[in-house]
């Protein structure tokens, strides 16, 4: 089954981030991804996060494809105008890969190269209502496209712990009558927060898959609730990732992940599994979950 | 107003290494506002080239640098200093800077760098004395949506220029994930949309813009 056939069949979904590096490798993650195939739905390939420039999406996504695997294409509006994200939808498509995660992305002063021009030529709604125009034949400009058209299975991002909510979540119903078909969110680490987040985006309805970051340690997730929109990570999993000694921050930072997926679940359609350079471990987390 | 920063004196003085006999040129309306290229700005850059081996031939402040045949007219009394100029060097804007090149044909240094296109917004009482903020309000984007957006340009004030609504970097005190220090300009407009009963305009879909408007340069008439 395709990750959009698993969405229409109501299945839980669990899909895991891999985030390139800065260079050539792509077998490590090939590896880590067959390992867990079984139970993953899909693998995202981030765009260049953090607005670093490093191997490109597209590159890894093929090679997932190529192993069998079934990858996400993230897709950010910072480094491309709308030729060069439409020719990307297409040069996808051709290699089977229907799936595409639509982000605004860091800007290009969060990055390595501050100097980069930052392009935003379409902000994601307009990227996902291209994606959606050109499975009818046409491009963005209504220009002809040849057969057979692209199909996609679309998707987006949201932060439940956007203060305030409400202008995430007109953006949210943009997206939604754009043609995304679901929502992966920015991490979350209180249940109240996800629990109020739900109850006014359920009106969608569209399938929202819960962010779950791997805490690597007490300063990550300091630095996180200083510098990243959004995401507040209670005292008691911070002082339990300090309180953790050096060879057992790994178990305790999966036993955290775990705990957080098991109150998460309930209230929606999946889980996204975000590791930031732990891919290898998520196979521990699904364990740790029951997943 | 064409808001203007002077470059730094040691920048200033290694574009003009080659260069001995100087003329002085600035504006009184925007650089004279900025404080780049004014009566005291000018007096000041003369005091320091000649503090530093140079020659000022002379200079010239024109009621607005960017209008070339009042400018023209006002360099005749001024021919001689110009004449005996090796080169210019202007502080006011970029506008001036190409005005005087064609009037002159020579070679016109940029005192300043051109930054945006801004109000004086507001006048405050500093250690320093008073002084103005100028805050860029407009992109020229040729495709104006102001009505549609509670008079907050989001291709300004935004800086993703995103139109749709604001991006995932919002900071939980709605500033800006590229600086800590500017406010969210999606906040900025949804803040003033629903101050004014307006967030239906915040719901409806914003097509991309189209760049064939701004295929530079462009041009445009006046009857006079």
């Amino acid at each position: 089954m395709t990750f959009k056939e698993k969405i229409k069949a109501g299945k839980f979904l669990i899909t895991v981030e891999f985030g390139p590096e800065k260079g050539t490798e792509t077998q490590p993650f090939i590896d880590i991804g067959k390992s867990i195939a079984d139970r993953v739905d899909g693998f995202n390939v981030t765009d260049l996060q953090s607005a670093v420039m490093r191997l490109g999406s597209l590159a890894l996504c093929i090679k997932l494809k190529e192993a069998g695997l079934e990858p996400i294409l993230q897709m950010t509006c910072r480094d491309r105008n709308r030729l060069a994200l439409q020719s990307d939808l297409l040069s996808a498509a051709a290699f089977g890969i229907e799936n595409m995660l639509a982000l605004t992305g860091d800007h290009p002063m969060l990055g390595d190269d501050h100097a980069a021009k930052p392009v935003f030529d379409y902000d994601t709604v307009q990227l996902l209502g291209a994606a959606r125009k050109m499975e009818t034949g046409q491009d963005a400009a209504g220009n002809k496209l040849a057969e057979p058209f692209p199909r996609f299975c679309l998707g987006a991002v949201v932060n439940p712990g956007a203060d305030p909510l409400e202008p995430q979540l007109m953006k949210m119903e943009k997206k939604v009558a754009a043609g995304a078909e679901f929502f992966q969110t920015q991490a979350v680490y209180e249940a109240d927060t996800f629990e109020k987040f739900i109850r006014q985006a359920e009106q969608f309805k569209v399938p929202i898959m819960v962010g779950i970051v791997l805490l690597k340690s007490a300063g990550m997730a300091k630095y996180m609730n200083e510098h990243v929109a959004g995401v507040h990570v209670p005292d008691n999993y911070i002082k339990r990732m300090a309180d953790a000694p050096k060879e057992g921050r790994v178990a305790e930072s999966i036993a955290i992940a775990s705990e957080l997926i098991g109150k998460l679940k309930g209230m929606c359609r999946g889980v996204h599994i975000m590791p930031i350079g732990w891919e290898k471990h998520c196979g521990k987390v699904l364990d740790a979950a029951g997943l | 107003m064409v808001v203007t920063v002077q470059k730094s004196r040691e920048d200033i003085l290694k574009k003009l290494e080659p260069f001995q006999k100087v003329f002085l040129s600035g504006c009184k309306s925007c650089a004279t506002t900025c404080r780049t290229g004014g009566e005291r700005e000018l007096k000041e850059m003369t005091k320091f080239l000649t503090e530093s081996g140079k020659e000022v031939t002379g200079y010239l402040l024109p009621e607005k640098g960017c209008l070339l045949p009042p400018v023209k007219k006002d360099l005749r009394s001024l021919q001689k200093a110009m004449d005996d100029a090796e080169v210019v060097l202007l502080l006011c804007c970029g506008l001036g800077n190409q005005v005087l090149t064609e009037i002159t044909k020579k070679i016109v240094i940029p005192g300043c760098d051109t930054l945006f296109l801004g109000p004086e917004w507001k006048t405050e009482l500093s250690p320093a004395g008073l002084i103005n903020t100028f805050e860029e309000k407009c992109s020229l984007c040729g495709d104006c949506i102001l009505d549609l957006m509670g008079g907050l340009c989001p291709h300004t004030l935004c800086a993703k220029g995103l139109l749709n609504g604001p991006c995932g970097g919002t900071t939980k005190d709605s500033k800006c994930e590229v600086d800590s220090d500017r406010p969210c300009g999606w906040m900025l407009i949804y803040n003033r949309l629903k101050e004014l009963g307006r967030l239906d305009l915040m719901k409806a879909n914003q097509p991309a813009k189209d760049w064939s408007k701004k295929i530079k340069p462009l041009h445009s008439k006046a009857a006079v």
